[in-house]
């Protein structure tokens, strides 16, 4: 049964987590292709998923129960989390926040979509303060023990069902911007050029709380910034000048696949499946240094080197999103807490709380495995499920989203080398 | 109940980690190096909450 269930766990998490999926990540500037399923989670400020890396990954390091795991930021509960932060058909749209009194217009205000977005991080946060104390007490109640109960099967769909989002969700790297749906949103009568008119119309929609000469006088800082002739109109080249233009806040999320005619495309591919080559075939060769380092390595030589000197460029973290920041701060959630949004948080808690214990148990099982650890585990898991809750709560307490142990990247710490606290 | 120590454990751990690293130097090298891989690799699966 121990034969087989490792064989299971093993062959199901390690195609789309390491061996495939994992090396595209070690692409040549981190080319945040491993992190896409985390994308699920739009609208959450990237220093948000820093931090939690940061509370998780030193916290459960210290106290977790199995030394080797690496926790942080993942991507099992951020798909949890979506339900969130979505815009739409989340748990706290725009109308229900309205509704609830939560936000509303009124002259100075960031917009509404702003207001909305900003009070669901908050509830995002909020909802992390309840997991980490549901933890606790699992923990407390030994909890992690139970998860032994539940059977293969279960583990082994979950951990498929996982693989199967991630690798969907890393597909959306080989997509970019549709800059021309995007033009074509602000040019409603398709000549070709927006006029201060066009742009005012779009930006109206969105600041609702603006007077007219507040919304002039937005449009007109737009226009200085993007009308780079000055000539009064924005055509296309300068509107898909600089992605960080004014403009483009909120506006551009248009996507379209790559085509076979860019030659980014291809070299992208080539780094997915060189990173697979050197990761697989490498320690044939020497094991001095983690295959995995000599990838990302490798395609950073490749990249800033030799392709971008080329006129090849990926896509990096910088563009994906700014890192820029202070450090955390201890904050309450500024949300209007009582019963009815409780209640709302409730389920989506549970969920979180479970689906962190469970990857967290069967990342530890998995370690176990694969360092042929024998000894009895139960107290371990209930050390684990203890320290996800503290390292969550704490998480929370300090503005960023939570997390639990991450499969992918405990597999390649343990298979490199890093088994000690 | 079989616990795994950790650095509440007491000083023994302390001094236990730092003898047990001081006699295997390639196992320190490979930490150090296996930890610099994972921390490099975390950053873009951090950032991609956005």
């Amino acid at each position: 049964m121990r034969t087989r269930s490792r064989t299971i766990i093993q062959v199901l998490s390690y195609p789309p987590d390491y061996h495939l999926l994992t090396p595209v990540g070690f692409g040549p500037s981190q080319h945040f292709l491993t992190s896409r399923p985390r994308s699920f989670v739009a609208g959450v400020n990237p220093l948000v998923g820093l931090y939690a890396t940061f509370f998780l990954g030193l916290i459960t390091a210290q106290i977790g129960g199995r030394p080797g795991m690496v926790s942080g930021a993942a991507g099992a509960m951020a798909v949890v989390a979506r339900i969130i932060m979505q815009a739409e058909g989340g748990l706290f749209s725009e109308d229900k926040l309205i509704e609830r009194g939560e936000i509303a217009t009124c002259v100075g205000c960031k917009s509404l979509r702003e207001q909305a977005d900003d009070k669901r991080t908050e509830y995002l946060f909020f909802v992390m303060w309840i997991v980490g104390i549901m933890q606790i007490i699992l923990g407390v109640f030994q909890f992690g023990r139970l998860v032994k109960l539940i059977p293969q099967t279960v583990m082994t769909g979950f951990v498929n069902g996982l693989a199967t989002i991630i690798f969907m969700a890393q597909l959306e790297s080989f997509q970019e911007l549709d800059w021309l749906k995007s033009f074509k949103y602000f040019d409603t009568n398709g000549d070709g050029y927006l006029t201060f008119t066009e742009t005012s119309e779009v930006f109206a929609k969105d600041l609702v709380s603006l007077s007219a000469s507040e919304l002039k006088s937005e449009v007109n800082s737009i226009f200085n910034e993007t009308d780079t002739d000055g000539n009064g109109l924005i055509d296309f080249t300068e509107f898909k000048h600089d992605v960080d233009f004014a403009i483009h806040d909120g506006h551009d999320e248009h996507k379209q696949w790559r085509t076979l005619d860019q030659s980014t495309l291809w070299v992208m591919l080539f780094y997915v499946f060189g990173s697979m080559f050197v990761v697989h075939f490498f320690p044939r060769l020497t094991k001095v240094v983690p295959s995995s380092l000599v990838s990302i390595i490798s395609c950073l030589f490749l990249e800033h080197v030799i392709f971008r000197n080329a006129g090849i460029e990926t896509p990096t973290v910088k563009d994906m999103a700014s890192v820029k920041g202070g450090l955390p701060v201890f904050k309450i959630p500024d949300i209007d807490l009582d019963t009815e949004s409780f209640l709302i948080c409730l389920p989506t808690s549970i969920s979180l709380a479970l689906v962190g214990i469970i990857e967290s148990v069967l990342t530890l099982q998995l370690v176990d495995e694969i360092l042929e650890d024998i000894s009895d585990s139960s107290g371990r898991c209930t050390q684990e499920c203890l320290a996800q809750g503290i390292a969550n709560l704490m998480s929370a307490m300090f503005q960023s989203m939570g997390g639990d142990a991450m499969i992918g990247q405990s597999t390649i710490n343990v298979k490199s080398g890093g088994v000690g606290r | 109940m079989g616990f795994a120590p950790t650095i509440f454990s007491g000083t023994w751990y302390l001094q236990e980690g730092i003898d047990y690293y001081k006699n295997n130097k390639i196992q320190l090298k490979n930490e150090i190096l296996s930890g610099l891989t994972v921390a490099i690799a975390q950053v873009p699966e951090s950032v991609a909450f956005r």
